[in-house]
């Protein structure tokens, strides 16, 4: 039985498709068969950050409603063997997508895969509920101010009572929380909620902190999730949040500020 | 939890509901008096008053009940834009009334009366058999946190948060609310009326506090015990933010 993870977050721009690119892509890169859903019908997204746009056929909702099979419209990724993707609609709205149509697809995805990402659009309207209604767990992404934390609080509510797990009183959905965007020098400044203020007000326990990064714009622009790019600390904290998902205990390593030497001020300084 | 079910919609639904609404008692009643009397006081605050529902109480009428002119009260009501919705049920003769009317009676809780009734019991020493023959009102335990847009109520009895309430959350008791976890949101105690509830919170951090309909918001709250162990009570139609004898000591 594959397990189903729902990125979310109830506010737009955080990093939902960020994210679900790279946590696919860390799971599969670790040899788990994974598949990632874009959710987000009417404003498709996932295919670019996957670089899988030019290879879209059929899509989420022509399975749906019985257009194209599954294997059609699944995308494998170039780089990935084991990842596949299956891209959102752009010409549809997020209607289409039915309780059962989600149902039958989740369960034809879970005969052969370890692990089923629901990429999540904005909102807690339809498409939202519809990518959290099976989910197994789900990574709730934040970025550290007050307006993302109320949102990620309302999608948490919305996760204990609308989900299907909660309407068949099972075992809660489980939560992580995911800090993304994260930039230690602004909270050292008090400009910035800590990771400490987020937790207290959420209570949920912290999956990952992703740095502020330049690479990860560059990593959406050209198509790379940015977990593949090694070097870059927002792709190593991607890769630990994976580590932690899949159970093994990894420490926190891009909370704090960077005391920079002088040269690096001297170089770096109009960056922040 | 209220999150409306995704159920197919029913052209028809009986739902409960609580309304708060404005009891007008009448102590004395002559014609020209009360419709005097009653135009001075709608005059003050017209808009509360024409868009408010309001319930007749004639539980302190001091002259003849079964003789009340009700008809023509109700017509000086009306000429005063008052909306009377029904009768304060109590006795016999409020009922016929209110049949006269063509209103509705209705059974409302009168908080004074919960406040006497505890005091009433005491001097009877049989405490033990007292406790068994009065049900136990069913308190609500809440372990998960209640966020953002969640409401969570305890209809007839006391509620337990053992989680933080967040900011966009409701919890409401007709009972007391004992928090065991910082309050961001929003804390109503005694909803059917009940002065004598009292609200507990381990952080006080609410956004709205209230008991038995009488409120105050963040502004108003002021630094009187943020972010401190306090209880909340009423006192002469006043909330009063008081911290535990807990915290007391320890600060």
């Amino acid at each position: 039985m594959a397990k189903i993870i729902v990125v979310t977050s109830g506010k737009g721009g955080v990093g939902k498709t960020t994210t679900s690119a790279s946590i696919s892509s860390g799971l599969a890169a670790r040899g788990h068969k994974t598949a990632v859903i874009d959710f987000d019908v009417g404003l498709r997204n996932l295919d670019l950050v996957m670089n899988c746009e030019r290879r879209v056929v059929f899509d989420f909702v022509n399975v749906i409603q019985g257009e194209a099979g599954l294997n059609q419209a699944l995308i494998r990724d170039k780089r990935l063997e084991s990842l596949y993707i299956l891209p959102a609609s752009q010409t549809r709205d997020k209607d289409a997508l039915t309780k059962e149509g989600v149902e039958k697809i989740l369960e034809e995805l879970s005969k052969t895969f370890e692990y089923i990402i629901c990429d999540s659009p904005a909102g807690i309207e339809h498409g939202a509920l519809m990518a959290m209604y099976y989910a197994d767990e789900a990574i709730v992404v934040t970025n550290p101010e007050v307006s993302s934390v109320r949102d990620s609080d309302r999608i948490l509510g919305i996760l204990q009572s609308k989900s299907r797990r909660a309407e068949r009183n099972e075992e809660p959905i489980r939560e992580h929380l995911l800090l993304t965007r994260y930039d230690p020098e602004r909270v050292a400044g008090g400009q910035m909620l800590s990771v400490q203020d987020v937790q207290e007000i959420l209570s949920v326990p912290l999956l990952g902190v992703i740095p502020e990064s330049r690479a990860v714009l560059n990593a959406s622009n050209q198509g790379i999730p940015v977990i593949l790019d090694e070097e870059a600390a927002a792709g190593m904290a991607y890769a630990d949040a994976v580590a932690r998902l899949l159970g093994e205990d990894r420490p926190q390593r891009f909370i704090e500020a960077q005391k920079k030497s002088f040269l690096q001020r001297m170089f770096t300084g109009s960056a922040t | 939890m209220t999150n409306t079910s995704y159920a197919a919609p029913a052209g028809v639904r009986f739902k409960g509901t609580v309304l708060s609404c404005v009891v007008l008692e009448i102590g004395a009643y002559t014609a020209d008096g009360f419709a005097r009397e009653l135009q001075e006081q709608v005059a003050r605050a017209p808009e509360f008053f024409t868009s408010a529902p309001c319930l007749l109480s004639l539980e302190k009428f001091a002259g003849d009940l079964p003789a009340f002119p009700i008809l023509q009260a109700l017509e000086s009501c009306a000429a005063a834009s008052v909306r009377v919705i029904g009768l304060r049920a109590g006795s016999p003769e409020t009922v016929q009334l209110a049949q006269i009317a063509g209103l509705p009676c209705l059974e409302t809780a009168d908080p004074r009366q919960s406040r006497q009734r505890p005091a009433e019991r005491e001097p009877g020493g049989d405490t033990d058999n007292d406790s068994a023959a009065a049900t136990p009102t069913p308190t609500r335990v809440i372990r998960q946190p209640v966020r953002s847009g969640q409401q969570v109520c305890a209809p007839d009895g006391d509620l337990i948060v053992l989680a933080p309430v967040s900011t966009g959350a409701e919890v409401l008791a007709a009972g007391n609310i004992h928090l065991y976890a910082p309050l961001r949101g929003r804390a109503l105690a005694g909803i059917h009326g009940d002065t004598t509830a009292r609200i507990f919170c381990q952080s006080l951090e609410a956004e709205l506090i209230a008991i038995a309909g009488c409120y105050r918001i963040v502004e108003q709250t002021g630094e009187a015990g943020w972010k401190q162990s306090v209880v909340i009570e009423m006192f002469d139609d006043r909330l009063v933010v008081n911290p535990l004898p807990a915290a007391r000591a320890a600060g």
